[in-house]
């Protein structure tokens, strides 16, 4: 043995097991050895032959051990394992059974996790869909929209710009490796005597290269197919709906001609579903150039793809010195417009990323809520728990297998809330993605799903909640020593000064989120409720409106397009449930509008002195089929006519800008559009919201639809006798096709829904916020209670006693509810101060209602203190029933 | 012992006669080795260090402990004891293993 081997033994020092089993062996093995030589030696043999032939017998030592101790090492694991798969079977039965004696407790616990995980996983996965994933085109981040705006006028936002602009920023551009203009519009297809209204995109051929994406069959557009008129090569791309829709997914698609009023074009390409983010509902892509475009109108939207060393902010202010040189080049129709480079991703996710991302913000307040609300219920069933784990452990269970058991618990109730709420979420998923599209204009949504990483994010919460609030009061439940804990009979637990406070600070914590959330959803309702009282300048009720587009030869010139009008309107009001029906260029609340200059008689001023208004074209009884008010003057009537004094309709908005406190009738104004044409003032009527519900006040005017038939596209708004909506909608399509059975009417919907579209987004906003307040205020409300009558269940013997030395009831009851109220208006101290902080990110989602609104702030505090009360009411009265000689009597 | 006159031994039939062994004391390898081949006469053929793992097998089932131990030479050795469900597993393996000589001496003895 080495010296080592003794000084070892001789202190008493031990091995590691493997090397001490290891030594034990070659001790055993050695002493086998010596004592067979020594028989071998008895026997005749020299002491060298005898040792040779004692380790021939024995076989290799060496061998032997490795053998032994690899089969021995083998055996500890295997038993181990089944060790722990036994103690985990074991403290899960425990756990069980455990949970199982308080059912209560079990289910608010289980119910507060799913929701929480369930809620959250939901939004979560929604969010990932609609904001996380990049968009499904090579390099997205490459990808912009170009805008044109003009601060001057009042349009900052993304305004198309001109196609001859596009020319030359094209030319222009370096910044830039791809340029394509893009214009949708609705066109009709005929279908087996069928006319049918879809949306294409006149496309320049560039776009599919500028998008990077290939198509699914054929090829797309040439060069050479971009040039002339719009459509003068009879190609189509089609998007992979309307193949799939239109063409039943016909594998052969590829040189079949579609039928459209006027031409037959050839299906060259189909697209994949992939380009469904960028174009949603669109039919196809006709090739252009815009070679014939002039410098007069705006509504071309530009793709772009950047080059590469360049950025964002690099072509931004390329584009702004392009725009520069425009505006001098062509003041009269450039002058103040410029340039908006928008990141594509931003274009297609802007819109719902703020409403998304404050749900994602409620959701993840409410998991707090949910977490905190756990903590608490682990804590008071941990405190109560302390006789038992101090028995178990006098018992001789070990610290670590007790503080095993408890957390196997909480990872149980963890477990079995993750997994109800994950299938909570899953229903959740679904609901909004068959629910919001309808609605609203979510991109991307349909790809929802509960994803696995949406399934693992969940997986964690539940996890790290469980463990977090298992471990932490398994341990707070050894802090204070066992003995003590007996000898108190455990009545003494879970009083400490400590666990108070700890107690203490989860109600406030819980409080203080709650009102976080309550205020959020406060002002959230209360602007979606000032959206809804909003005067639209419209009355939505028993109106139908359907649009129609007039294509092809037969509308090719203003007299088709008047005579078809007219002969529609005359037709339709004949109806007996209908009364009143008229057409208008773009329907209110519709975020469309056409955007011109006018200005007073006298010498024509520079372009930028122009004031701006919006144009429509209007038809028959509009404004009492749209219930708009007139204010002054008169309607329009047959008599203005094609070649009659030209008139105008203007709103109080236009008038406002042009004669403020002045009667505008009988003004006269000089219109921009095509050519400048004085027009008479006849008539003002209300200011109608047209661009949105919260957009208002822009001055706008009518002309009537024989002196101006400018648009392709006319929405027949009818109004019926209250009940009859369905009916007159059927017989307003048959009308019209009896005029033209190659018209299709699109989009046919009544005004109520076009209204109740336009303000979808706020009202599910305000409402799945509201939702999620609810729950946290229950949650809030539970753990009050659950904190207040664990306390009183402590402190019975203590009131007993108070109420046994002379305290009256009442006294001790207003105490217990003294002790609550403080609690609560901590919490609300803190979460008031939290939330007038944090309601700046709501601003975008507030409509009339100030992010400090004073109604909310007084309101929701004084609602989340009455619940306190409320919920501290049972263990207050609880507390005062306590009868003294009873609590004594316990001592 | 011989190399051309042993048998080898049947499976698991090292570890029945190593429980005989120890049924009658306690003792350490080298003396069940050597009992062994008393008892044998040399006729079985082994590696000594066999009966080393027959008896830490043993002793992982549970029929066998052991214990450091001094010898009568005054030398540290792990001497190995019967437990209580040792004997009882000979008893029972001794039974079996009668029946199972009978058996085959039946059928190889020409009736």
């Amino acid at each position: 043995m080495s010296t080592a081997g003794k000084l070892r033994r001789l202190l008493r020092i031990p091995l590691p097991p493997r090397q001490q089993a290891s030594a034990d062996l070659v001790e055993e093995f050695e002493l086998h050895l010596e004592m067979r030589a020594a028989e071998l030696e008895a026997e005749g043999l020299s002491p060298e032959a005898a040792r040779q032939e004692a380790l021939r017998l024995f076989g290799d030592p060496e061998r032997v051990r490795r053998e032994m101790l690899r089969t021995a090492t083998r055996h500890v694991r295997e038993q181990r394992g089944r060790e722990a798969v036994w103690n985990m079977v074991r403290d899960i039965r425990y756990a069980t059974r455990s949970l199982l004696r308080s059912p209560a407790f079990t289910a608010v616990a289980v119910a507060t996790l799913a929701l929480g995980i369930g809620a959250n996983t939901a939004i979560f996965s929604v969010v990932d869909a609609v904001l996380l994933e990049r968009l499904p085109v090579p390099e997205p981040d490459r990808l912009a929209m170009i805008y044109e705006a003009n601060e001057a006028r009042g349009v900052t936002e993304r305004n198309p710009g001109n196609p001859a602009n596009f020319r030359d920023w094209r030319d222009r551009s370096e910044a830039f490796q791809w340029m394509a203009a893009i214009f949708t519009m609705p066109t009709t297809v005929l279908s087996g005597g069928e006319a049918q209204q879809v949306p294409m995109q006149l496309a320049h051929p560039d776009l599919f290269s500028a998008l990077g994406v290939a198509p699914r069959l054929g090829r797309t557009f040439s060069p050479e197919e971009g040039v002339g008129e719009a459509g003068a090569a009879p190609v189509v791309v089609i998007s992979h709906d309307f193949w799939r829709d239109h063409f039943g997914g016909d594998p052969d698609v590829l040189g079949k001609r579609l039928e459209l009023l006027g031409s037959r074009p050839e299906v060259i390409g189909v697209m994949g579903p992939e380009l469904e983010f960028f174009a949603p509902d669109l039919a196809f892509w006709m090739p252009t150039d815009y070679e014939w475009a002039s410098r007069r109108g705006r509504f071309t939207r530009v793709v772009a793809r950047l080059a590469p060393g360049y950025s964002m902010e690099a072509a931004q202010s390329e584009m702004e010195r392009i725009m520069a040189g425009l505006r001098e080049e062509h003041p009269d129709n450039n002058a103040e417009w410029t340039a908006n480079v928008v990141p594509l991703d931003e274009v297609v996710k802007g819109d719902v990323r703020p409403a998304l991302l404050v749900l994602l913000g409620a959701v993840g307040v409410l998991l707090l809520v949910t977490c905190v609300n756990m903590a608490n219920l682990l804590l008071v069933r941990a405190a109560s728990r302390r006789t038992e784990v101090a028995v178990r452990a006098s018992l001789g269970a070990g610290r670590g297998r007790i503080i095993r058991g408890l957390l196997t618990e909480s990872l149980l109730l963890s477990a079995v809330g993750g997994a109800v709420g994950v299938a909570l979420a899953f229903v959740v998923t679904r609901v909004l993605v068959v629910a919001l599209p309808t609605s609203l204009n979510v991109p991307r949504l349909d790809q929802a799903t509960v994803d696995p990483g949406v399934l693992g994010f969940a997986a964690l919460i539940t996890l790290v909640t469980g463990a977090l609030f298992g471990l932490a009061p398994a341990l707070d439940a050894f802090r204070t020593d066992l003995i003590g804990q007996l000898r108190e009979g455990g009545r003494g637990g879970g009083g400490g000064h400590r666990a108070r406070r700890v107690r203490s600070a989860i109600v406030v914590g819980e409080v203080a989120l709650s009102l976080m959330l309550l205020i959020g959803a406060g002002l959230l309702l209360r602007s979606f409720v000032e959206l809804r009282r909003t005067d639209l300048g419209i009355e939505a009720q028993d109106v139908i409106t359907g649009q129609v587009t007039m294509q092809g030869e037969r509308y090719s010139a203003g007299q088709g397009r008047i005579a078809f009008m007219d002969q529609a309107i005359e037709s339709i009001v004949t109806l007996p449930e209908v009364r009143a029906a008229g057409a208008i260029s773009w329907l209110p609340l519709s975020g469309l509008w056409s955007g011109d200059s006018y200005y007073l008689p006298g010498p024509r001023p520079a372009q930028a002195d122009m004031l701006p208004t919006e144009v429509q074209a209007v038809e028959g009884d509009i404004f009492q089929a749209l219930g708009v008010p007139l204010l002054r003057g008169r309607r329009f009537t047959e008599a203005d006519a094609p070649g009659a004094p030209e008139v105008v309709i203007i709103n109080q908005a236009l008038a406002d800008q042009s004669w403020p406190g002045e009667d505008p009738i009988g003004k006269r104004i000089i219109l921009t559009w095509g050519e400048d044409t004085e027009l008479e003032v006849v008539g003002m009527v209300a200011n109608v919201r047209q661009r949105g519900v919260a957009e208002q006040g822009h001055p706008g005017l009518y002309r009537p639809h024989a002196q101006f038939p400018e648009f392709g596209s006319m929405s027949i708004v009818v109004r019926a006798r209250p009940g009859s909506e369905g009916s007159v909608a059927r017989q307003v399509v048959s009308r019209i096709q009896d005029i033209d059975p190659n018209m299709a009417v699109a989009k046919v919907t009544t005004l109520r829904d076009v209204v109740a579209e336009a303000i979808a987004q706020p009202r599910l906003t305000s409402f799945v916020v509201a939702a999620f307040a609810a729950l946290a205020l229950l949650l809030a409300a539970l753990g009050i209670y659950g904190v207040l009558a664990y306390a009183v269940s402590l402190r019975s013997q203590e009131l007993g006693l108070r109420q046994a030395l002379g305290a009256r009831s009442a006294e001790v009851a207003r105490m217990v509810l003294l002790d609550a109220l403080k609690l609560a208006v901590i919490g609300v101290a803190i979460g008031g101060v939290a939330a007038a902080l944090g309601a700046r990110i709501l601003s975008t989602q507030l409509y009339q209602v100030s992010p400090r609104d004073p109604v909310v702030f007084i309101g929701m505090p004084a609602l989340l203190l009455a619940i306190a009360l409320a919920a501290a009411a049972i263990p207050a009265l609880r507390a005062a029933r306590v009868r003294p000689t009873l609590a004594i009597r316990e001592e | 012992m011989g190399d051309n006159e042993t048998l080898d031994l049947l499976r698991g039939t090292l570890d029945l006669l190593v429980l005989k062994a120890l049924a009658s004391e306690p003792m350490h390898g080298y003396a069940v080795s050597k009992w062994l081949r008393e008892r044998t006469k040399g006729l079985l053929g082994v590696e000594e260090s066999a009966l080393y793992q027959s008896l830490h097998r043993l002793e992982r089932r549970g029929v066998v402990e052991s214990e450091w131990g001094i010898t009568e030479t005054n030398r540290r050795a792990k001497i190995y004891t019967l437990t209580t469900r040792g004997r009882q597993q000979l008893k029972a393996e001794v039974e079996n293993w009668r029946l199972y000589a009978e058996a085959v001496r039946l059928v190889l003895t020409p009736a």
